[in-house]
């Protein structure tokens, strides 16, 4: 089929002659029919042979499939397992680290807890106000000592008295010039400071028979006045 | 002349934009390229004999590639295209070089 059989033009040249005629041809419209066929299949050649190397799988046997896909699947059962280790090493390490988190958390705020007890950090918050006149000078250590024990049953998280904090080793004694707490000697208006929920420390002074009702027996006055914001400063 | 031109000129446009090939026309694609060869070989063949024939070769070059393509594709149809696939290639490798060894006694016993 593609050897002519038949020529219209017999006395065309052969051999080398012919090739040479036939490149020496001025370009006529046969000829870029021609061409255009001849465009076609280097183009089809060179996308084939392109395609056929970029895809290396399509040329395989399929002997060569099979024992590529049993890598393949032996390889992602591998990465899997690795995968489900590396995994449980990440809920460790997660879970240990929220363990020494809430641990330090806790260890925090047992020391803010410490250093309010021990006074060595100043408070603010809401509390209450203890205003003493005594102007016979009838109040003794045991009352103030009274009124520091009913605010500390009430609740109280930080005390001071005129100024000094009050804290687990605060001596409050009788002295000839008057009630000395800590190491200094109180006068009157004596003011109590409180920190804690202020409506159970007031309860706690003036229940009947409590604080405040010694106070007036013993020929003074004393008032409570709750507050939103008390500050009191640390020991020293 | 113009004529190799265009296949230099085909063989660098496919090179460079790298289409890919519709799914439909993978089968067909090498099967219609070596039907092409053969009928450009022939086409040598027949100028060397001094009977080349311009209308003849475009006929011969498409009606190789039509029945190549229908042959591979009846031959999907039937499930034996892989065979019929082969078996084309086979008998256009067979033509393709006959028609060489006739170039060669041309060119160089002629």
């Amino acid at each position: 089929m593609s050897t002519p059989e038949t020529s219209i033009d017999t006395d065309q040249p052969r051999g080398w002659a012919a090739i040479g005629k036939a490149l020496s041809r001025r370009p006529s419209r046969a000829q870029w029919i021609v061409a255009l066929l001849l465009f076609g299949l280097g183009f089809g050649l060179a996308v084939q042979v392109s395609s056929t190397q970029q895809d290396a799988l399509s040329a395989a046997r399929t002997s060569d499939l099979v024992r590529i896909l049993d890598d393949l699947a032996v390889q992602r059962e591998r990465l899997a397992a690795e995968e489900t280790r590396l995994q449980a090493t990440i809920a460790d390490l997660e879970s240990s680290a929220d363990q020494a988190q809430a641990a330090r958390a806790v260890t925090k705020e047992r020391l803010q807890n410490l250093r309010i007890l021990a006074g060595v950090v100043p408070v603010t918050g809401p509390g209450v106000t203890l205003t003493i006149v005594d102007p016979d000078q009838t109040m003794e250590a045991v009352d103030i000592l009274d009124a520091v024990q009913e605010l500390k049953d009430a609740g109280a998280e930080a005390i001071s008295v005129d100024g000094q904090r009050v804290i687990a080793t605060t001596a409050i004694v009788d002295t000839p010039e008057g009630v000395k707490v800590g190491d200094t000697v109180i006068k009157t208006p004596i003011e109590m400071k409180a920190i804690g929920d202020p409506a159970t420390l007031s309860a706690g002074l003036s229940f009947p028979g409590g604080v405040l009702e010694s106070v007036r027996e013993a020929g003074a006055q004393g008032v409570v006045v709750e507050s939103d914001s008390i500050a009191i400063a640390a020991i020293g | 002349m113009i004529a190799l031109l265009a296949l230099v000129v085909g063989v660098i446009v496919g090179l460079v934009l790298q289409p890919t090939i519709p799914a439909g026309l993978q089968p067909y694609l090498p099967i219609a390229v070596v039907a092409a060869l053969d009928a450009v070989f022939g086409a040598s063949r027949a100028l060397l004999d001094g009977i080349f024939n311009d209308r003849v070769f475009v006929i011969s070059f498409i009606g190789n590639v039509l029945v190549a393509a229908l042959v591979v594709f009846l031959g999907d149809q039937l499930g034996v295209g892989a065979q019929l696939s082969t078996g084309v290639v086979v008998v256009f490798s067979i033509r393709i070089f006959a028609n060489a060894a006739a170039i060669r006694r041309h060119l160089f016993h002629g």
